[in-house]
């Protein structure tokens, strides 16, 4: 056939006949968005996102549906077809209902996936959790410390109980890492060569030094004070922050290659013409907001005993000798460093401490978990005063006088705003005063050759960019925004990182830092509906274990003394995983962020539903499902199951499982999970059997399915050394992204605790855990290569089979079938069996003595296709088949009479009784009709070389019989001359036999039990210690099928690769095990 | 003159009582059981029988009484009682009931109007023959048209006549049914079908229907037809579970055509071999879209398949197919009898023949008309339909259904063809015309409209089954006064989309009773976002009832009736409506002898 030319945004490309417009485009890398379709399924046209312009048509086309035709003139970026596309998606967006992230991330300033951090803390992987954290903070220990937690407030844990501790949690898995011993270094790129200066070595600072560093910039860092942290260590108390703590996360920092300058203040030691002179091409300032504000009230200057709280921290901080036995300090202020100097006072001896607040507890801006430690440490608390005057005798203070206030109308804040009560004064007695009402920042830097614009005392900047009015200089933290959080400043240092690494890189700074599209149920968790949250289980918050009141007094040990693991587990289970589990693979959501589609624009009623959890495997979401209908196509079209239907009409259509039962007991549902591996949105997902589900960013791995001998290929989805979920799409491998409920679903032995890790040997009868080294000596003492047996498992490779092979006279495998055999007596030794392509094709296919749908689900489903598409099914076995309502005719025949049927077709085909063979197998047994007999399931040689026989008879050969191996690498074993065991003819009595991943004795294999207690010697190797390694001399660890490499051979006699999706757990690799014995 | 007179006695009478749904539901079986037992009664050779709709709606029941002459008399809106007395004076004494005749063969009546501008091709044998009589069927030249294609016409010739005739899809987009007939048989395969879209869904449509229960041979021969020109040998009638007598009669007609051999294989000895099935739809009203109604019939859920391919091309079962509804197929037997140029002597340069409306709404004579195109709207409305009967001013007429659009009252002088009438941003539709004046709110229509395609959307398509939700609720806070700016802006660009992008003919023409409202009665959006006031005084949220002190006589007629005691007052004394409690049910005010009570 010939190619059609068309165009496509007016660039000339070609196509076959029979292609769609979608195909076309994709293949030319053309994006044409589409919810609905999936390569598997008919065009069906629901989510009509794919429209474009076809020039001549009538209205636009729908590109998966419309066939390309010579000469089409498509566009596929028009405004018309991008405004609609905004529309639809924003339609869509209407009625959907769920957090793409959850709330928790969403409010953190850094953008930190709490949900994913928490889930690894879950799972027992705290280095994957710091991981994370680092994506975006660099600073866990310290924010792990000292981190206002917005989060918390937003968290919906709230709406059941008690907020989920997260600050906790990070601080757990930070400090673990950091102690482990082999903590987490981050990827850094090959070196760039360009030089950066970061003034400043507090949270923006070291923020921005670890983002440039990561990107390969040489990056110093000055820094005024004599050590690193700024506001974390000169402005947060050492109960709070130890400081050697802080300096071991610095460290982390500079191991990137960060370099830090002490003692070099900005403007003084260096400056902007130095730093230009000795070649750093961009500067950030991160200098914060270092200076106290003053009371501003009479008599504040005086020479001794009145501070602000930065300088009473700092000199703290600096470790000056500051005695306060028996003084009664007065704090003036309200906010998070009132509450620091106040219990800072208290540990230096004070023998009273009072925080005078102009307004009432309410309004304070410190955290409350502060407010409530320093209640209890013993801080006392005026409220609605504030100083007139300080009175002071020979430079020291003596007493305050306060003027009580009252609350009036709310000012701009929101906060009502306190008045003067005229008469109201009083005094009270202080001999050590600290004014802890607001910082400001020094920019003293600034001169007339280094003209920073400036705007109430605070650097301007590119609130995106982070850029300032020079090049080359960028800024960030509270030098920009005025005294605000350690994580905001550190999230400032990250934008601003981003920005300078493009500069560095002599690009154009165009790009903030990408925003995702994010779905909210809600803005504030205030406005969330609590019924909503009936449903969980309260479970009660973990406790922080903490120094009591006797235990902090007159020191500065750290008080919160961290969680211990058994907490932080039992704390991250607590978390209600809000976020989104197709968060990362959601179509939804990235055709909503490439076209700016916004949440609320066409906003209106929607209706919430339950979430339906009945499935074993599957968890369905009507709150986000958008109707395209792919569940309910694929479980109809391609798997024929017909589970899922539409229900209702209009705006209150649903997906629903049939009858309206709940998906779990829905009997026509087949578990292969299809469903799920189409739906584009987070409405049906996997179960995922782990503690806590992520949503993870994984890492996919294509491997060989383990189950059975159709070969099909599926992706192993790992997060860090945890195994996730198997999954697929369309287009992979033979079976076209199709899986069963085996191959979708039964891989969490991966995962298993009961794997065994380590070698065992027997011991005074019992099994005890060795060495490799010891386990494998008595092993080779025990195996003669002369006499030694191998049973092998149809699980193993092909490489491992071979290896097998080279080191052992015998091998066989218990369950393998010799149904090859009986092929390779009427075909020869090479015959060459069908593929699968020769279903597809077929006009008839007998499906002889098995029930394929059961033995081999996913080649079933061809052979269902293939039906639907014309072809004469004849199913042939002795249970009934979810095949046979597909099939042209059933014929019901004992399993041990399949032989005789068969030779009695072959007898009638050879006396030529052909309306007999007609009558079953409609005339087209026979060479031009492309028939094809499908054996497999229990058949033996016997039963195979009947059907060979029979095809024979009809003139056919190998290529018109396909052979369904029942395990993954059976037909590999045969190949490399693996026998199938038959106790008669070979006898285990008193021989070495090593047992290579059987298990004969689990699954009940009665003769081959017998044979084996006869051994003289026995090894098992096995994943886990089975009924038959128990038997076992010696037990060696077998990996998964996940972490191994090598080759499997399918039934179609097709070579696969095995590719590992993670590191082999025992250490060795099956193939070494093998090698060393 | 009827048929079946001829061999009538001198003396002798026919009785035939209107019995489709319209007649039925007037009383028809009650009236002729009355005529039952007068003849009973009195002995008299009077034959009495029935027949389907004779567009008359507004004047049923009707009865015809024809003489052995042949002369017809028509009395409507009869009743038992006076069944009785037209029994006694016109069948006994031989005197007509002149007041109650409403046609007759020579006299003039006050309802000829309504039959002098109409042109009866598809009604032909509505209301003349008893639709359950074959025999009267083929006595007014049911399925001759049949014969001579099968003896004397190829397909292609059949088609070409179709085509030259210049008939297009009566279902309402206007497909020149020739072409389509074309291009089915164009479709290479040897299987095709034929199948009749009698899902009659539009409100206020019941065209299909009056065929169906009057006339089913017409619809069957028309089949026929179709199926002998593309080469199908097997048709599906998709007809609404709701029309039971329609379907009772056509299963009687089809029935009664393979008894005669007209139906089922070699058709009167020819190699043309035609089956028909009926397949009752459940009524949803999505499954009047062709390829929905094809899913229906395979037993899916009625969904609308994308297209290409079309039905021409793979139809039901993926087979070619011809799809047309009852009355476009009810035309084919005329024009292929005789000849497309007699057909296209009716109507404009682009819509020949003619159309039928269902008249209803606000109209005086409401009922079934059939009219050549090219007629303007001001005569049906008026001419034949007598105006408004309200007797209020004339406002617009929604034509087309939920599908159709509102044409206003300056636009009556419209010419009733397939491209005037898109113009105007309605369209022909099934041709339903429900007449509104000035009582009623523009924006509640549009709002009503909307309700009814928004509940019948199949949920496929993203902007019809969100769209039209989307659209609805703007709709319902305009008409509850929480409209905002901003909101009209926001319907057009809705309306915009979901128009040009839906997948099917319900999703792209949902938003036309907004838009022709929109454009013709923009003010009464502004009138209610603005200034919160609906100018028909008819949305609830909007008006308040109140009573004129000094029109108010204080007889308190309407305290008594007010349903929930909102209205307070002494005898004699001006009355007062507590608007917090009052309902605005409108009793009052339908109460008040004295005009006292207003709408504000």
């Amino acid at each position: 056939m010939g190619k059609i030319n068309l165009t496509i945004n007016g660039i000339a490309v070609t196509a076959n006949p029979g292609q769609t417009i979608l195909d076309v485009a994709r293949e030319n890398d053309v994006l044409i968005p589409t919810l609905c379709h999936d390569d598997r399924l008919k065009p069906f046209g629901s989510c009509l996102l794919c429209r474009v312009e076809v020039e001549g048509a009538r209205g636009n086309m729908l590109a998966c549906g419309t066939q390309v035709t010579e000469g089409m003139v498509v566009r596929t970026e028009t405004e018309g077809v991008n405004d609609a596309r905004k529309m639809c998606l924003e339609l869509l967006l209407s009625q959907h209902y769920g957090d793409c992230t959850a709330p928790c991330s969403m409010t953190c300033p850094a953008g930190i996936d709490v949900q994913g951090y928490i889930a690894h803390i879950a799972n027992g992987q705290y280095q994957e959790a710091v991981k994370l954290i680092k994506e975006r903070n660099p600073l866990p220990v310290v924010c792990g410390r000292v981190c206002t937690r917005p989060c918390e407030d937003q968290c919906r844990r709230n709406l059941v109980d008690e907020r989920v501790g997260i600050d906790y949690l990070k601080r757990f898995a930070a400090d673990y890492d950091l102690n482990s011993g082999n903590h987490y270094v981050p990827y850094k790129k090959p070196s760039t060569g360009k030089k950066a200066a970061v003034i400043g070595a507090g949270p923006a600072g070291l923020s921005c030094a670890f983002y440039l560093a990561k990107e390969g910039h040489d990056v110093t860092i000055f820094e005024r004070w004599p050590k690193g942290g700024g506001m974390l260590r000169y402005g947060i108390p050492e109960y709070r922050m130890p400081k050697a703590t802080l300096d071991k996360e610095i460290d982390t920092i500079k191991e990137l290659g960060v370099e830090i300058q002490y003692e070099k203040t900005f403007g003084v030691d260096v400056t902007y013409e130095s730093l230009k002179k000795d070649g750093y091409d961009a500067i950030f300032l991160g200098v914060g907001s270092q200076v106290g504000q003053p009371i501003g009230c009479e008599g504040e200057a005086c020479p001794m005993g009145v501070y602000s709280g930065v300088d009473f921290l700092g000199r703290v901080g600096l470790g000056h000798n500051i005695d306060l036995s028996g003084k009664h300090v007065v704090v003036i202020g309200g906010g998070n460093t009132a509450i620091d100097a106040s219990r800072t006072a208290l540990r230096l001896g004070a023998e009273k401490v009072t925080i005078a607040y102009r307004r009432t507890k309410k309004e304070m801006p410190a955290h409350e978990m502060e407010i409530e430690e320093a209640e209890y440490e013993g801080v006392e608390f005026e409220f609605l005063i504030a100083p007139k005057k300080i009175v002071s005798e020979a430079g020291k203070p003596i007493y305050i006088e306060f003027i009580r206030m009252e609350l009036g109308e709310p000012d701009a804040s929101g906060r009502r705003r306190p008045i003067e009560i005229p008469g109201s004064e009083f005094q009270m007695p202080a001999d050590y005063v600290i004014g802890a009402i607001g910082q400001t920042q020094d920019l003293s830097f600034i001169n007339e050759n280094f003209k920073l614009e400036v705007n109430r005392n605070r650097l301007v900047v590119d609130e995106d960019l982070l850029t300032t009015n020079i090049e080359g200089v960028f800024a960030g933290g509270d030098v920009v925004t005025g005294p605000q959080t350690a994580i905001k400043a550190i999230a400032a240092g990250r934008r601003a990182a981003y920005s300078m690494d493009q500069y560095l890189r002599g690009k154009k700074i165009i790009e903030k830092l990408p925003e995702l599209y994010n779905h909210v149920k809600a803005e504030k968790l205030e406005d969330m509906d609590k019924k909503e949250f009936e449903q969980y289980e309260k479970k009660e918050k973990m406790k922080m274990p903490m120094l009591n009141k006797e235990e902090r007094k007159h020191n500065f040990k750290e008080v919160e003394l961290g969680f211990t693991e058994e907490q932080a587990k039992a704390e991250a289970q607590r978390c209600l995983s809000c976020g989104c589990k197709d968060v990362n693979e959601c179509k939804l959501r990235e055709f909503a962020t490439i076209y700016g589609a916004k949440q609320d624009r066409l906003a209106g009623a929607i209706t919430k539903h339950p979430i339906d959890e009945s499935h074993p495997f599957i968890s369905r979401d009507k709150n986000k499902c958008i109707m395209c209908g792919r569940c309910v196509r694929i479980c109809l079209e391609v798997q024929g199951a017909g589970a899922l239907g539409f229900i209702s009409r209009g705006y209150n259509t649903t997906i629903e499982p049939s009858f309206g039962k709940p998906f779990g007991e829905d009997s026509r549902c087949e578990s292969c999970g299809q469903c799920v591996s189409t739906c584009p949105v987070g409405a049906l997902t996997e179960k995922v059997e782990l503690p806590k589900p992520g949503p993870f960013a994984e890492k996919t791995t294509e491997t060989i399915c383990n189950h059975c001998g159709t070969g099909c290929t599926l992706k192993l989805n790992t997060a860090g050394d945890v195994f996730v979920r198997a999954t697929s799409e369309a287009g992979l491998g033979v079976n076209n992204g199709n899986l069963c409920e085996k191959g979708r679903f039964q891989n969490s032995f991966i995962n298993s605790p009961d794997r065994l890790l380590k070698p065992m040997v027997r011991k005074d009868d019992k099994l005890v855990e060795s060495t490799w080294e010891e386990a494998l000596k008595i092993v080779a003492e025990n195996m003669k290569a002369e006499t030694a047996v191998a049973i092998v498992s149809e699980k193993a490779t092909n490489e491992e089979a071979a290896e097998l092979m080279k080191r052992f006279k015998e091998a066989y495998s218990f369950e393998l079938k010799d149904a090859a055999y009986g092929l390779q007596e009427v075909f020869g030794k090479d015959y060459k069996n069908a593929t699968y392509e020769d279903i597809d094709n077929a006009d008839l296919i007998l499906c002889l003595g098995f029930d394929i749908k059961e033995e081999n689900p996913v080649a079933a489903l061809k052979v269902k296709a293939a039906s639907e598409k014309g072809a004469v099914l004849v199913m042939v076995s002795q249970a009934s088949s979810k095949l046979d309502k597909f099939a042209k005719m059933v014929v019901r025949v004992d399993d041990n009479k399949v032989r005789e049927y068969t030779e009695a077709l072959t007898k009638a085909v050879k006396d030529e009784k052909l309306a007999e063979v007609a009558a079953t197998l409609d005339g087209k047994l026979k060479v031009e009709a492309n028939p094809l007999i499908i054996i497999g399931g229990a058949a033996g040689y016997a039963e195979a070389k009947a059907a060979a026989e029979l095809a024979k008879a009809s003139g056919l050969g190998a290529q018109n019989i396909l052979l369904m191996q029942n395990k993954p690498n059976s037909l590999g074993l045969i190949n490399e001359g693996v026998k199938a065991f038959k106790a008669d003819e070979c006898s285990l009595k008193d021989k070495a036999v090593l047992i290579y991943g059987e298990d004969p004795i689990g699954i009940e294999n009665v003769e081959a039990e017998k044979s084996l207690k006869e051994t003289g010697f026995l090894a098992v190797c096995d994943m886990f210690l089975t009924e038959t390694a128990k038997l076992a001399d010696v037990v060696l660890p077998l990996n998964s099928f996940a972490e191994t490499e090598g080759t499997y051979t399918n039934s179609e006699g097709r070579v696969q690769k095995l590719n590992k999706a993670l590191e082999p757990k025992t250490g060795k690799t099956n193939l070494d095990v093998i090698k060393s014995l | 003159m009827r048929i079946g007179v001829s061999n009538m006695k001198k003396g002798d009478f026919k009785i035939i009582v209107g019995l489709g749904s319209c007649g039925i539901a007037a009383g028809g079986n009650k009236v002729y059981e009355a005529f039952k037992a007068n003849i009973e009664k009195s002995n008299k050779p009077v034959t009495l029988d029935e027949t389907g709709c004779m567009g008359m709606c507004y004047k049923e029941v009707l009865v015809e009484v024809i003489d052995s002459d042949g002369k017809s008399i028509i009395y409507g809106e009869v009743t038992p009682e006076k069944a009785n007395k037209i029994f006694e004076s016109h069948i006994i004494e031989g005197k007509p009931v002149i007041e109650w005749v409403v046609k007759a063969d020579d006299m003039e009546t006050s309802e000829d109007a309504f039959f002098n501008k109409q042109m009866r091709i598809v009604l032909r044998r509505c209301g003349a023959i008893n639709p359950e009589s074959i025999d009267e069927a083929i006595a007014m030249d049911a399925y001759k048209a049949i014969e001579k294609a099968i003896k004397t016409m190829t397909p292609e010739q059949v088609i070409e006549e179709v085509l030259n005739s210049g008939l297009r899809g009566r279902g309402g987009a206007g497909f020149p049914t020739g072409m389509k007939w074309k291009f089915a048989r164009a479709s290479q395969d040897s299987k095709k079908y034929i199948v009749c879209n009698a899902d009659e869904g539009d409100p206020g449509a019941f065209m299909d229907r009056s065929v169906l229960e009057g006339d089913p041979h017409s619809l069957i021969e028309g089949m026929m037809i179709a199926g002998y020109a593309i080469g199908a040998d097997e048709g599906y009638i998709y007809a609404r579970a709701e029309y039971p007598l329609a379907i009772q009669r056509l299963k009687i007609a089809i029935r009664d055509a393979e008894e005669r051999g007209l139906l089922g294989k070699n058709i009167l000895g020819s190699d043309f071999s035609f089956k028909i099935k009926i397949k009752e739809g459940a009524g949803a009203f999505v499954c009047g879209e062709e390829t929905a109604l094809l899913g229906s019939i395979e037993g899916k859920r009625g969904m609308p398949r994308m297209r290409p391919p079309f039905p021409a091309v793979k139809g039901l079962w993926d087979k070619p197919t011809n799809i047309n509804n009852v009355e476009t197929y009810a035309n084919v037997a005329y024009i292929i009898l005789h000849g497309a140029a007699e057909y296209a002597k009716y109507g404009t340069e682009k819509s020949k023949g003619t159309k039928v409306f269902a008249l209803a709404g606000k109209i005086a004579k409401g009922g079934l008309v059939e009219v050549p195109m090219g007629m303007q709207l001001k005569e049906i409305i008026y001419d034949i339909g007598g105006g408004t009967s309200s007797g209020k001013k004339f406002k617009a007429v929604q034509m087309g259904g939920p599908s159709g659009g509102c044409i206003p009252a300056d636009l009556i002088d419209t010419i009733i063809d397939y491209d005037s009438v898109n113009q105007t941003g309605a369209i022909m539709g099934s041709g339903g015309m429900v007449v509104m004046d000035e009582d009623n709110c523009m924006v509640d229509i549009a709002r009503f409209f909307l309700t009814f395609t928004q509940k019948e959307s199949c949920g496929k398509c993203t902007y019809c089954r969100i769209g039209t939700k989307r659209m609805l609720e703007i709709l319902e806070r305009i008409t509850k006064g929480e409209g905002k700016e901003g909101d009209i802006e926001l319907l057009e660009e809705l309306c915009a989309n979901i128009k040009k992008n839906s997948l099917c003919g319900l999703g792209q023409t949902a938003p036309n009773p907004v838009l022709t409202t929109l454009k013709y009665f923009r003010h009464e959006y502004e009138a209610h976002i603005r200034d919160k006031k609906c100018p028909a005084k008819q949305c609830k949220a909007l008006i308040e009832y109140k009573i004129l002190e000094d029109k108010c006589i204080g007889c308190t007629a309407c305290s008594r009736v007010c349903p929930v005691k909102a209205i307070s007052g002494e005898v004699k004394k001006a009355h007062k409506i507590d608007s917090s409690i009052c309902t605005k049910c409108g009793a009052c005010k339908a109460t008040c002898k004295f005009d006292a009570i207003i709408v504000e």
